[in-house]
């Protein structure tokens, strides 16, 4: 009769590379959603500050009723502030009638993926951010 | 005479169980907890700005910061009287200025599926944001 001891140390070991491949995807996963939250968050809040630049003689002119954005004012805002966070991303801006657009590429490095051949996963935000005249 | 096999694959299945799903389990629940602190820290120090920027005096921006904080722990399930919460705004909350937030978090380490955090080291997750001020807000 065949010697069967070490049977089950295989199927565990087996068990075990299949339960630490998927805890390596949770890891790498987590890392690539908490970097995008942090993109998104920078987006939102360069888009804001871009749409906060109103241009005052339409503002003034209306008597508060129409809120215009100052195009070259909100590039120069939103820019400096994108600047000041140095953020490793590429990023691009766009000055609509309407709004402020706010694009930012990255990658975030990988752990376990890396085993596989991935080293990055790329993530992408996009903030967009519009004024509105009255009180909040 | 053949050897007999019984009981040996209970045996190496604790052993084996013990060497590496026992470890496994521990580092998924540190990570888990790691995950939803890092979570709240960024979701608490967002809203914090936002609603800070929002505020018209500093005292009620203390009370908004306050506030974001607590929801946002709350909101994962954890205790926000243990986060660390340090926030400035330039110049007082005047138009067109920055409210910085930082918000930090201790993730403890020694940590069992059932039992919860237990006393020893931990790992600080920390979360920053800045928020700008409207140049145009009304002041009341």
């Amino acid at each position: 009769m065949v010697d069967e001891r070490g049977q089950v140390t295989l199927l565990v070991v087996g068990l075990s590379l299949v339960v630490f491949a998927i805890a390596g995807l949770t890891v790498d996963g987590t890392r690539a959603f908490l970097y995008r939250r942090t993109l998104q968050n920078s987006a939102d809040a360069a888009a804001l500050a871009g749409a906060a630049e109103l241009d005052r003689d339409v503002l003034y002119g209306s008597g508060g009723e129409r809120a215009v954005i100052d195009p070259a004012s909100a590039r120069r805002v939103s820019a400096a502030w994108l600047a000041g966070r140095a953020l490793p991303v590429e990023s691009a801006l766009r000055i609509e009638p309407e709004g402020v657009v706010v694009e930012l590429r990255g990658e975030v490095a990988t752990t376990f993926l890396g085993l596989v051949g991935i080293d990055a996963v790329p993530v992408a935000v996009t903030a967009r951010a519009e004024p509105v005249s009255g009180t909040p | 005479m053949r050897k007999r096999d019984g009981g040996m694959a209970i045996i190496e299945t604790i052993l084996f169980g013990l060497l590496l799903l026992v470890p496994l389990m521990w580092a998924l629940g540190v990570l888990a907890d790691l995950h939803r602190s890092a979570l709240a820290s960024s979701s608490a120090a967002r809203e914090a700005g936002f609603d800070a920027a929002a505020s018209i005096g500093l005292a009620d921006a203390t009370r908004a910061v306050d506030e974001a904080v607590t929801r946002a722990f709350a909101d994962q399930g954890l205790d926000p009287s243990r986060a660390r919460v340090d926030w400035s705004a330039s110049s007082g909350l005047v138009r067109g200025g920055e409210v910085e937030v930082e918000v930090s978090y201790p993730v403890s380490v020694a940590q069992a599926p059932i039992l919860g955090s237990l006393a020893g080291p931990s790992i600080w997750v920390n979360a920053r944001h800045v928020a700008r001020i409207d140049p145009f807000r009304s002041l009341e």
